[in-house]
């Protein structure tokens, strides 16, 4: 699912850096409890700094507006690999990405060009790539940069005890992460883990009168293996943490689960064929449902008649119950920001409230065709115009134990991950069900193999029968166990 | 740029060094539905910088082009691997020794892509997507992206490679969106190549792509859902290439192998049909073009063709220098990093089967009941050889006849017992899974394919509401 900074890959840090202190002249702002250091601050004011020059220089070379995207990151990993610690990297980078608009409404073209250097000369080449690219584009009308909105600070996502994080530090987590992985079992094996520590910076500065910056910081860690005993090699399993806040940081936890995870996909059998209902784990029905649902819900793919969705604002497309809300704001959140790629704010959207579709989400440029307000949701890194993506996703829980839900379910199959396509324009979804098991007499009995699953997301959303009571966090995304009913289940057996 | 390299490699004294300086521009040029959407330049360029310390490895990475600041990515990645041998129980495996190649190696290109200007592109991408939308009637949708990635690198180690590299990949994705009574079916086609625009549409033109995907766009609409279970199979050679990525390309990957895969220890043991020949290349091999052309590798090592499995039986796994120490054996040249801050992992290059003796319309005419299946979406593999992947279209064929198109499915089944059940292997060899990329922590442009052939694997039933 497309939603937050932090879930665009583990070890890369551009896109972590959209974070949670603003420092200009867009509205009043309050400081979180561990504001930045002198020197983050010094980070940004200089970063806003070059992000104006830049965008006044566009505008000097001929553009009609521009925008101007900076990045500063700094990063500190460690590695795993083979039951080891494979290495550790440090990084520190800057990145610019120029926006350009040239004409006015319907004649507005626009350019864009990327770059990670920020001497004059590569500075300067960028802007006039994007000039040329702009000159060479078709017009249209939503080529037209957002106005200025007020925006607040949101807390927690700044912790000087996580920028302090060294080398060493990164590593003494990963060994800490392995070691309890495998003290669990000595048959659990880490293919390849991560702890990577990150804080940066981020600004924009637009011909419109945007002035913004941020620093954040987060840590992510990792383990991907299997249980390996003698000639049964256990399907791969993962974990993937992220935290804002130091006192979060739990690597023993991680490994030990990962371990307990691993080993509990030996001996697999073969599944059994049916038709009816299964419980999909919380990283089985982000992956497959919010997936779908967060690409049936973007306002670009709805104005262009690529969601199922398009006509459905106000309808019911879920089970009574079903409530999935994007919240941008919440203090710590790893996917939330005090504004968005575009230099709007974040806000709290109920996209499906009790079963019923409230709202798409918008950037400026595709709230412009439709000629709706944009709605902050505007995502994306300094390399890319900006795109649509969703923030802190929460669907609301239900009222069964996950064990009630397994007594509920009675016989069927508990799909933990899922690995296979599903096609974000139809919601058709069919692949394999990994790290999955064989339910029976409300039980899980044991994992199963090639085992394929199929269905279509949006026919089974009003299917959902019963959601668990506790939520797991999935960096950004907090979602329940899921009982639906419908799942076509194909087994070579 | 060697100069720099050389230079700041001279002021340093101590480690076994690695530094890579990578230049790539990249422009990507996207049109939907007769909008332009976005037109993009990039430029990622910098310098990587590998230290093996103590028996541990450590990485840094600077975009600042000058001597001062590579020696301080070089101090960087010396303390990072400190640090991290630190913390091993055990050291790893020096880079093994090998025999570096010198001078500067050029991917080959036909027609190159600077042949065409930024507007001639754009006017590509707009026709191509205008034929999307004039090739049926009941088309909604249409988009064309075309992309390209210009690679200029200069390679430097302590222990003597020198080598200066330069590489274009192009690529082009066009897709169709049909609807009818409220449903909507896509399809995409799609060519990724090393070289120019003379291989980017050396076996289709993009008005040929354009009018196939809205044709199988708008024939999805009406077409049968597959049924499950265990079937005997004809495979396209783009599905053919997912076959041999995913199903075992993934599982040689000599880290893979030491983490416990399910191809570990099997080195010399029967893994597939005497049918079946292997192969991972940097080259271009039976058809120019590959979309994963290397022709030496992000350590500075000349990219070698593995033969993985010949005639049915395990012979190489794909290694760095690392592992090649590891297993006593020279390096396959698999090394690779996605930009200059990425470190090199072992990643495929353009994997194959090598051609077979039978021709497709006498394997169709020989299957009494089966699929054949064409257009490679997705896949992933595990572990323990289990695979899966999706393709896009599903043609029935029953009593030697080839049927009418059902909708796409998911494959899945182990993949040593897969290769086992190769019966027929085709004549006619194609690259054609070039566009996109493999993931694995980091990107990378990777091709495959072959001929076609025929085995027996598990295909998912239908859609819920399909029958």
């Amino acid at each position: 699912m497309a939603s937050g900074a932090m879930t665009t890959g583990a070890m890369t840090t551009g896109a972590m850096t959209t974070g949670a202190m603003t420092a200009a002249n867009n509205g009043a702002m309050t400081r979180p409890r561990d504001a930045p250091t002198t020197l983050a601050r010094q980070t940004e004011h200089e970063t806003l700094a070059l992000c104006e020059s830049v965008m006044r220089r566009a505008l000097a070379k001929g553009a009609a507006q521009a925008e101007v995207w900076g990045e500063h990151a700094v990063s500190t990993n460690a590695s795993l690999e083979q039951n080891e610690l494979k290495g550790a990297a440090t990084a520190e980078h800057a990145a610019f990405g120029v926006r350009v608009i040239v004409g006015a409404g319907a004649n507005a073209r626009v350019g864009f060009c990327y770059v990670n250097r920020k001497d004059d000369a590569s500075l300067d080449e960028a802007i006039d790539d994007a000039l040329a690219i702009a000159r060479a584009s078709g017009a249209d009308v939503g080529n037209d940069l957002v106005e200025p909105r007020p925006v607040r600070a949101v807390g927690g996502l700044y912790d000087s005890r996580v920028v302090a994080l060294s080398a060493d530090d990164a590593v003494g987590l990963a060994a800490r992460m392995l070691s309890a992985a495998r003290d669990i079992d000595a048959r659990v094996s880490i293919d390849s883990g991560y702890v990577a520590v990150a804080h940066g910076t981020v600004a924009i500065a637009t011909s419109k009168g945007i002035r913004l910056a941020d620093t954040d910081s987060s840590v992510m860690w990792g383990l991907f293996g299997m249980a390996v005993d003698g000639d049964d090699v256990g399907s791969f399993e993962n974990v993937s943490e992220a935290a804002r806040d130091f006192a979060c940081i739990d690597v023993e936890k991680s490994g030990r689960e990962f371990a307990q995870r691993a080993l509990s996909l030996l001996r697999p059998r073969a599944g059994t064929t049916s038709v009816g209902p299964a419980i999909f784990s919380p990283e089985a029905f982000e992956e497959i449902f919010l997936g779908a649902l967060s690409s049936g819900i973007d306002g670009d793919a709805v104005r262009k008649g690529k969601s199922r969705l398009k006509d459905k604002l106000g309808a019911r497309i879920a089970a009574r119950g079903f409530t999935l809300v994007d919240d941008g704001t919440i203090a710590g959140g790893n996917g939330s920001a005090p504004f968005d790629r575009e230099g709007l704010p974040h806000r709290r959207t109920v996209i499906v409230g009790d079963g019923v579709l409230h709202h798409f989400i918008y950037d400026g440029r595709t709230a412009k065709r439709a000629g709706r307000p944009p709605t902050g949701h505007a995502s994306g890194s300094a390399r890319n115009l900006p795109g649509i993506g969703l923030t802190n996703v929460r669907l609301a829980p239900g009222t069964l134990s996950d064990d009630e839900l397994l007594r509920t379910l009675g016989k069927g199959l508990l799909v933990g991950r899922f690995s296979g396509n599903v096609d974000e324009v139809s919601g058709d979804f069919s692949g394999v069900a990994k790290a999955s098991f064989a339910v029976k007499n409300g039980r899980k009995a044991y994992p199963v193999q090639e085992t394929l699953i199929a269905g279509n997301v949006f026919d089974l959303l009003p299917r959902v029968v019963e959601r668990g009571a506790t939520l797991q966090r999935l960096v950004a995304v907090d979602c329940p166990h899921v009982l639906v009913d419908g799942l076509k289940v194909t087994a070579n057996g | 740029m060697l100069d720099l390299l050389e230079t700041a490699l001279a002021r340093s004294h101590g480690p076994w060094l690695e530094l890579r300086l990578h230049d790539r521009r990249a422009r990507s040029i996207l049109v939907e539905d007769g909008l332009l959407e976005a037109a993009r330049a990039t430029r990622h360029c910098g310098v990587g910088v590998r230290a093996f310390v103590d028996g541990a490895w450590g990485f840094a990475s600077t975009s600042v082009l000058t001597v001062e600041a590579v020696q301080k990515a070089i101090d960087a990645a010396t303390k990072a691997a400190a640090a991290a041998a630190r913390g091993r129980k055990t050291k790893a495996q020096a880079p093994s020794s090998c025999r570096f190649p010198s001078g500067t190696w050029t991917s080959p290109a036909r027609v190159p892509l600077a042949s065409l200007t930024l507007a001639d592109k754009i006017e590509l991408v707009h026709k191509t997507d205008a034929a999307v939308r004039s090739a049926g009637t009941r088309i909604t949708s249409s988009s064309c992206k075309y992309s390209e990635l210009v690679d200029e690198k200069w390679i430097a180690t302590s222990d003597g490679a020198r080598v200066h590299l330069v590489d274009t990949k192009p690529e082009i994705r066009v897709q169709a969106v049909a609807e009818l009574a409220g449903e909507l079916q896509s399809c995409v086609e799609a060519a990724g190549h090393t070289g120019g625009f003379g291989d980017l549409f050396a076996r289709r033109s993009a008005d040929d792509m354009a009018i196939r995907a809205a044709q199988t766009a708008t024939d999805l609409l009406r077409a049968g859902y597959v049924d499950g279970g265990k079937k005997r199979v004809i495979l396209a050679p783009d599905v053919v290439g997912l076959l041999v990525h995913e199903a075992i390309g993934h599982t040689v990957e000599a880290d893979f192998v030491l983490a416990g895969s399910a191809a570990a220890g099997k080195i010399g043991q029967r893994v597939a049909s005497d049918l079946v020949t292997l192969c991972d290349s940097g080259e271009s091999e039976y058809a120019p073009g590959a979309g994963g052309v290397v022709l030496v590798d992000d350590e500075g090592v000349a990219a070698q063709k593995v033969t993985i499995i010949e005639r049915g039986i395990l012979r190489s796994y794909l290694h760095n220098r690392e592992t090649a120490a590891h297993f006593g054996v020279a390096p396959t040249g698999n090394a690779r990093a996605f930009e200059f801050d990425n470190e090199p992992l072992i990643r495929m290059r353009n994997t194959y089967i090598e051609p077979g003796s039978t021709e497709l319309s006498s394997m169709i005419e020989d299957t009494d009941d089966g699929w054949l299946l064409v257009g490679a979406k997705n896949g992933q593999a595990d572990a323990n050889a289990e695979f899966m992947f999706v393709v896009g279209e599903a043609y029935p064929i029953k009593r030697g006849k080839l049927g009418a198109l059902h909708r796409g499915t998911t494959i899945t089944g182990n993949a040593f017992d897969v290769l086992g059940s190769v019966d027929r292997v085709g004549t006619h060899f194609a690259w054609d899974l070039g566009s996109g990329y493999c993931g694995k922590g980091q990107p990378a442009k990777v091709d495959a394919g072959g001929p076609h052939i025929r085995c027996t694997a598990v295909l998912a039933g239908a859609s819920n509401d399909g029958e």
